[in-house]
């Protein structure tokens, strides 16, 4: 079993994210230094993990700072939530190379560009990335099956359809599909309660 | 299929790997606008966010933030931090050089500054003397060859292409109803008139013959005083000869 550790970011403040995202948005190259020096170690350990090679992590990590910085047009600043937008970006770099290393490219990059457009993160909380969270995430993910967790994982970190994550933990599809919805289901009622608690 | 059946489904349909049905499921949805969906599909984005920050630890090499602050013009790469040392080393070593070379070219020419300014003391020393002796109250002058005349002296410019000018001293004016008349004379040919000049009352006169002359064959330019309406060969004497 793989033992997660929370990333413990600094209090995410949402009036400073909002500011950085103004700030890429005229090109101010500080801007792009602030925004590395939040979320860079993140984004490369999220690459990595999924990679799990370094040079291919630190590579993609560039890509994935470069496409913000020329994304960043389509970003609402005033509305966006900025770290889930380069978190998304970030992990579609990612598995869009896994994809392209197992030849899994059939619903690859059209697809990824799609579910990481700017426009998609324009209402969710600014400071949704913050600790507490993470940490009852945490938690809740500690609470799930073995199996729960590790179709999570092949989603998330791996980029694996259902049908795919059958075809590896050989599984009838069915039960791969109880498991996920079971997983997530579990992740969003505990989050949930944390949320309103 | 319902919201109900679908909202299982928000979170891996937001990391893109739901597949059909339930994907077109949920597009058909969220294309309606449908409230419940698009509303559970902003709560997956966020849950699937904080997913991607639980992931172990590691630290991004140091070089990573150079990387990408360079690809954005704020911060050169180490590379170019080695590549800016290299020039400033290849810099300094070419002033180095530069400034050995100019050094010694400098000492040389601070010598012969040194060399010049000894001559030219020596030489203000000798005029010092001279004006000092000049300015004296008690130096007298006595002129030598006083009343005698000086020869006439010429000097003659020829050019292949513009001719030849002249320039005389000590000629002395001619008398009334004679003039001066400049022959130029081949190898082994006659005396050609080459004009007539006047000189002033100092003695001095230029004459320039304008047009192209072939340098190499003539032999002598001379100068000789004729009738007032010149002559088309020399009847008097030579007063200035110049042989080439």
């Amino acid at each position: 079993m793989i033992v997660f550790f929370p990333i413990l970011f600094a209090v995410a403040d949402s009036e400073a994210d909002r500011s950085m995202a103004e700030r890429l948005k005229r090109r101010e190259p500080q801007a792009m230094a602030d925004l590395y020096d939040k979320y860079g170690r993140i984004v490369y350990a999220l690459i990595y993990r999924i990679v799990r090679d370094t040079g291919v992590a630190e590579d993609l990590s560039q890509e994935t700072f470069l496409r913000v910085w020329n994304r960043v047009q389509g970003f609402d600043h005033e509305r966006g939530a900025l770290g889930p937008w380069v978190l998304t970006v970030a992990r579609n770099r990612a598995i869009d190379y896994l994809r392209s290393v197992d030849g899994r490219m059939a619903q690859s990059a059209v697809e990824l560009d799609t579910n990481e457009h700017p426009s998609l993160f324009g209402d969710l909380e600014r400071d949704v990335l913050n600790s507490d969270r993470a940490r009852v995430l945490r938690a809740a993910f500690k609470k799930l099956s073995d199996k729960q967790q590790m179709v999570i994982e092949l989603a998330y970190f791996e980029g694996l359809s259902q049908t795919e994550m059958a075809d590896r933990m050989k599984q009838p599809l069915g039960t791969v599909k109880t498991w996920m919805r079971t997983a997530l289901r579990t992740l969003r009622d505990e989050l949930g309660e944390a949320l309103t608690a | 299929m319902n919201c109900d059946e679908l909202r299982d489904m928000y979170e891996i349909y937001a990391i893109g790997v739901l597949e059909d049905p339930e994907k077109s499921e949920i597009d058909e949805h969220v294309s309606r606008h449908c409230e419940t969906c698009v509303e559970g599909l902003r709560r997956a984005r966020q849950t699937n966010a904080i997913l991607c920050t639980v992931v172990p630890m590691v630290e991004p090499p140091k070089r990573l933030r150079k990387k990408i602050l360079a690809s954005v013009g704020l911060e050169k790469t180490g590379w170019g931090w080695i590549s800016a040392w290299a020039a400033v080393t290849a810099g300094l070593f070419v002033a180095t050089l530069y400034t050995g070379i100019q050094d010694r070219r400098h000492l040389e020419e601070l010598a012969q500054s040194k060399r010049e300014i000894r001559t030219a003391s020596a030489e203000l020393t000798k005029v010092q003397e001279a004006m000092s002796f000049l300015n004296a109250p008690e130096t007298i002058l006595v002129t030598a060859g006083r009343g005698i005349p000086l020869p006439p002296k010429a000097r003659v410019f020829l050019n292949k292409n513009r001719g030849v000018l002249l320039l005389a001293n000590n000629l002395p004016a001619a008398p009334a109803g004679k003039i001066y008349e400049m022959w130029v004379i081949s190898r082994g040919g006659a005396p050609k008139p080459a004009g007539l000049f006047q000189s002033d009352d100092k003695g001095n006169a230029m004459h320039l013959l304008p047009g192209s002359i072939d340098v190499e064959s003539t032999a002598v330019i001379a100068v000789t005083m004729e009738p007032e309406a010149g002559s088309a060969s020399p009847t008097m004497p030579i007063v200035l000869s110049a042989g080439l």
